[in-house]
């Protein structure tokens, strides 16, 4: 009788013992992955500042300028000017090739229809 | 009677079992049975405390528990600046300063060493200088504010002791010197070993300090007026046309004639705002806010207008174009020579006997509250800390004289981006324009009205037909109307009285003239097209085609719909 009462008395003590200190580890636990998640994101935050800058200056204009100097002969590309407008008409649209959606890149491309016609 | 755990006892004392029989032990056992009722009280209680206390956590929100933050927010909480389309033209990164604890270095030579060390790694760190500094006791030295992410390392990796690195917030410039004017510069404020304040001090950076740093607002960039690509298209052909005429300096304003918005503000030679401490006081100097400047005949149409408003004349009245004398000084006809000219003529002809006679009929007190409503006799509202201080110069004596030569754009001095402000108003549909370099989102209809409707549309007729008949001919391209006003002043010497040889050339232009939209302002100081003679100088020759090629380059950009403006360049 006694050892059952002095059980039914413990073993809740005991019980909700083990509970609070389980639950106050897995909150300092957690206490601590929030510190470390905190940095980790000051960290990626500040690298992203970075990075946005360096996108910034990377495309700033007199960069891009440079660039299309540059590659001139790949990109074809001029200024815009009051005589430089085009008309819709004079867009050459595809002719003679398959218009493929490629997964990998996202892109759609044209192909030729068969392979002898590649230069 | 009381229960204990449903078994029935007389008292407490029951509950002990082997109840002793002798009097002392009884004693005894009775203190010990009334500490077991004490003590289980109070472990009853505690458990109460724990059981209150969870509970009360676990109903609280999770979100309110307050977890310390190693660097306050507030450390980098400048808002960038961006332009009109959103692309960024401010940014603020943490970077990182240097400072030194001597006394934790390993004796002098070691102190010696880690200065030359570090005189190596960094550009402007005299190494005498620093090594001195370091050998002479001291606790703390400051080496750099603001270190590069490379040099950061490369300090880090000399692995010496008593270099420390304290955090920095660090405004940079993406785009280098494009709106370098605008945008000012900073600097520190407060700066303690791990943290520092940005402050501005100088252009918008300085005037809207307390909107880049106003809490809860870090993340909302501040929207300017400026379009990033028009202003680098202004930019780059102002400079090829300052270099071609082989002007001192040169500027331009290029301002939305309905809002008072600028898109492009230039002024050359310009600055990197990112190294601004190097450059010197005339690349600092941003002209079109800064300077005021006496602009000469671009005044012509703002008595032409104002004649017309006042129903003294319409773009047909014959006007004499011949010399007279006004008191001791004698205002000249044109070169030409012609005895007579339409008033549109004398506009497009750029005639000062015209413009005066004028003037003087529409007297002096009516002209200077015309020029007061089109905003120029006012100091800039512009938000620019350095244009706070700038005023026109007026005459103190503002008398017949002087009526006569401010008509022609001597006696009154004003900034460039007042005078595109006032263009702005005469062809806008007459409503005054309030310039800004803040984008505008807010924008009411126009109410302040300057001039009647009918009076905007002459006066871009006027302005068109310098441009097709007059004095900015080179500006009749057949893909966009432009209209304008030169103007090429003597510039006044320093001790009084003008320059023979010296002027400032201005083109104040509108376009396109069918519905204007923008109004661009470009002057050259000091610039020639070829000999140095006077007609070489005129801004016909210098300033009008350097404002011919920007527009060219910016009207796609501002979105003029290119077959509109061949119909209206050729009507």
């Amino acid at each position: 009788m006694r050892v059952k009462h002095l059980l039914l008395v413990f073993l809740p003590v005991v019980g909700l013992a083990y509970w609070v200190t389980h639950e106050s580890n897995k909150t300092r636990q957690s206490i601590k992955q929030v510190k470390s998640l905190e940095t980790q994101l000051r960290d990626d935050s500040q690298r992203l500042e970075f990075l946005s800058v360096e996108w910034e200056y990377l495309n700033r204009p007199d960069r891009l300028e440079a660039l299309v100097e540059r590659y001139f002969d790949q990109l074809r590309l001029v200024e815009a000017h009051v005589t430089r407008y085009g008309e819709v008409e004079s867009i050459p649209f595809y002719d003679g090739e398959e218009v493929i959606y490629d997964q990998e890149s996202g892109l759609l491309m044209a192909v030729p229809l068969s392979p002898t016609d590649t230069k | 009677m009381t229960r204990v755990f449903g078994q029935r006892v007389r008292n407490w004392r029951d509950r002990i079992k082997f109840w002793p029989r002798d009097a002392s032990l009884r004693s005894w056992a009775t203190r010990v049975a009334d500490r077991q009722v004490f003590v289980s009280l109070g472990f009853l209680m505690l458990f109460l405390i724990v059981a209150v206390r969870v509970v009360e956590i676990g109903l609280t929100n999770p979100g309110s528990l307050q977890i310390h933050r190693d660097v306050p927010e507030q450390e980098f909480s400048r808002a960038d600046i961006v332009d009109r389309n959103g692309e960024e033209l401010a940014m603020t990164v943490s970077g990182y300063a240097l400072y030194a604890h001597p006394h934790e270095m390993n004796g002098d030579e070691a102190r010696r060493r880690v200065a030359i060390q570090l005189a190596a790694l960094i550009d402007d760190i005299d190494p005498d200088r620093l090594a001195a500094a370091l050998t002479s006791g001291r606790k703390f030295i400051w080496i750099k504010q603001r270190l590069t992410p490379e040099q950061k390392q490369d300090v880090h990796d000399l692995g010496e002791p008593g270099l420390h690195f304290g955090r920095r917030p660090v405004r940079v410039y993406p785009k280098g010197k494009l709106a370098a004017h605008i945008l000012g510069g900073t600097t520190y404020g407060d700066a303690a070993v791990n943290s520092a304040v940005i402050v501005g001090n100088a252009g918008v950076e300085h005037h809207m300090d307390a909107r880049l740093t106003a809490p809860g607002q870090s993340h909302q960039p501040l929207e300017l007026s400026i379009d990033s690509r028009v202003q680098n298209v202004v930019a780059k052909y102002l400079a090829r046309g300052k270099e071609e005429y082989q002007a001192q300096r040169a500027s331009a304003v290029l301002m939305d004639v309905q809002t008072g918005e600028i898109h492009a503000l230039v002024s050359l030679p310009d600055f990197d705002p990112n190294a601004r401490a190097d450059h010197q006081s005339s690349e600092l100097f941003c002209d079109p806010v800064q300077g005021v400047f006496e602009f000469g005949s671009t005044f012509k149409i703002f008595a032409a207008v104002q004649a017309i408003e006042l129903g003294h004349v319409t773009p047909d009245s014959m006007i004499s174009n011949q010399s007279f004398r006004l008191g001791r000084y004698q205002i000249r006809s044109t070169e030409r020579g012609d005895k007579m000219l339409t008033l549109r003529d004398v506009i497009a002809q750029s005639s000062n006997t015209g413009v005066a006679q004028l003037a003087l009929n529409i007297g002096s007190a009516k002209q200077r509250n015309f020029l007061s409503q089109l905003g120029l006799l006012e100091k800039s509202s512009i938000e620019f800390t350095e244009a706070q201080n700038v005023g026109p110069l007026t005459p103190s004596r503002w008398a017949e004289l002087e009526t006569a030569t401010i008509s022609y754009g001597h006696g009154v001095a004003v900034t460039q981006v007042q005078l595109a402000a006032a263009y702005a108003t005469l062809v806008n549909g007459g409503f005054r324009v309030t310039p800004t370099i803040l984008k505008r989102t807010d924008m009411g209809p126009a109410t302040d009205r300057v001039i009647s409707e009918e009076t905007s549309r002459v006066a871009v007729e006027l302005l068109r037909a310098v441009v097709t008949d007059g004095t900015a001919r080179y500006a009749n391209i057949p893909e966009v109307a432009i209209g304008g006003k030169t103007g090429t002043a003597d510039k006044q010497r320093p001790e009084g009285g003008y320059y023979r040889d010296k002027v400032l050339a201005t083109f104040a232009s509108v376009f396109p003239t069918d519905n204007p939209r923008y109004a661009l302002v470009v002057t050259l100081d000091e610039g020639t097209s070829g000999d140095g003679s006077k007609w070489e100088r005129s801004a016909g020759r210098t300033a009008v085609p350097v404002a011919t090629v920007i527009i060219e380059k910016v009207a796609p950009l501002l979105g003029l719909d290119p077959n509109e403006q061949r119909i209206a360049a050729r009507n």
